[in-house]
């Protein structure tokens, strides 16, 4: 791997900056859950969307990685694997 | 003790053991939320899944920090596992809860038995000027992990591990770290069907993620110590205990 060009450092920021608005966002649900605080429920639902999108930016970011790093053809398969992580929405409302 | 400490001990205790005995925690947490938060599995398996996500933010981030994590491999198994979860969370709807907890039984049994046992060093092909053969066994070994994974509801860890240690000849620190980074976009791929089916109780996965979180990062700094005999017999123990509470209604209503 073209180590220079490849920044590691962006994906464990990425990953600890997602950890830590996770920590926050779901200790504040835990807390309205605690003190039964109306629409408590969507916003947990907003919580795992939050998860999922994050997953995606991270791939995202590693993609990049790979076309700065002149990996072309690792950074076609991560968008291979974003395209596969999309077609189960894309499978649900097509089917 | 009220359901929302109960969920949040659960996914706690999930975290700290998974991180301390570095698997994905899944693998604990499933038995957890059905034995002892008395959730049906069919409700247990994409809180799991969906927690697992969350902890594999954490988790794989020292591996990276340290350059264990071979991010090539990562993408193109990824791919295999992604798919395998997909089929397995699917999957998941159509087998009964029963034969579920009979194959998260084995696994348990599995994993119970590894621990005691540790892995030992064997000798290790060279991984370059390998790779066209590995990779065809691994992306085979990598969908069918994947399709057990997003069945049972646990991160794969202890199926991934030993296959890129012993098949591809893998370093066991690389192999955990590489493990612990793809788990984390296969769950999300298991989440994801789970979350368009309606299938995930957005109120104990939020306890249950809280949970794995802290207990994550707890189990994380701990797990770079060593583990005595004592606390691996425990383990094993606990395991065993889980897999029979696990599995002795399901076989008593098939046999």
């Amino acid at each position: 791997m073209n180590e220079k060009q490849f920044k590691i450092e962006f994906i464990t920021r990425i990953q600890k900056i997602f950890w830590y608005v996770a920590f926050v966002y779901f200790a504040l649900l835990g807390i309205m859950y605690y003190f039964n605080f109306s629409h408590t429920h969507l916003l947990a639902q907003a919580g795992v969307y939050f998860i999922l999108a994050a997953t995606i930016i991270k791939l995202f970011v590693i993609a990049e990685q790979f076309h700065s790093a002149r990996l072309y053809r690792f950074w076609f398969l991560s968008y291979l694997l974003m395209f596969i992580l999309f077609s189960t929405v894309l499978l649900k409302y097509l089917l | 003790m009220t359901d929302q400490f109960l969920y949040i001990l659960c996914g706690l205790s999930a975290g700290l053991l998974g991180g301390y005995l570095g698997l994905g925690g899944g693998i604990v947490m499933v038995p957890f939320l059905t034995i002892i938060a008395g959730l049906d599995i069919k409700l247990a398996v994409p809180v799991s899944v969906t927690a697992i996500v969350v902890n594999s933010f954490s988790a794989s981030n020292e591996y990276l920090k340290k350059g264990m994590v071979n991010l090539e491999l990562v993408i193109i198994l990824s791919i295999f596992m992604v798919m395998g979860n997909i089929t397995g969370s699917n999957l998941n709807r159509i087998v009964p809860a029963n034969y579920t907890k009979l194959i998260l039984t084995i696994l348990l049994v599995y994993t119970a038995f590894s621990l005691l046992k540790g892995k030992q060093p064997k000798e290790q092909l060279p991984f370059k000027g390998n790779q066209g053969k590995y990779i065809m066994v691994s992306t085979v070994l990598a969908y069918l992990t994947g399709t057990l994974a997003g069945l049972v509801g646990i991160g794969g860890g202890v199926i991934l591990v030993p296959l890129l240690y012993l098949v591809i000849g893998m370093p066991l620190t690389t192999s955990r770290g590489t493990s612990s980074f793809m788990i984390g976009f296969s769950s999300a791929a298991a989440s994801a069907v789970y979350l368009l089916n309606g299938m995930i109780d957005y109120k104990i996965a939020a306890e249950v993620i809280l949970g794995i979180i802290i207990g994550g990062k707890l189990g994380g700094y701990f797990g770079t110590t060593a583990k005595p005999i004592v606390v691996k017999i425990l383990f094993f123990v606990i395991m065993l205990y889980l897999a029979y509470k696990m599995s002795y209604q399901p076989l008593l209503e098939l046999l």
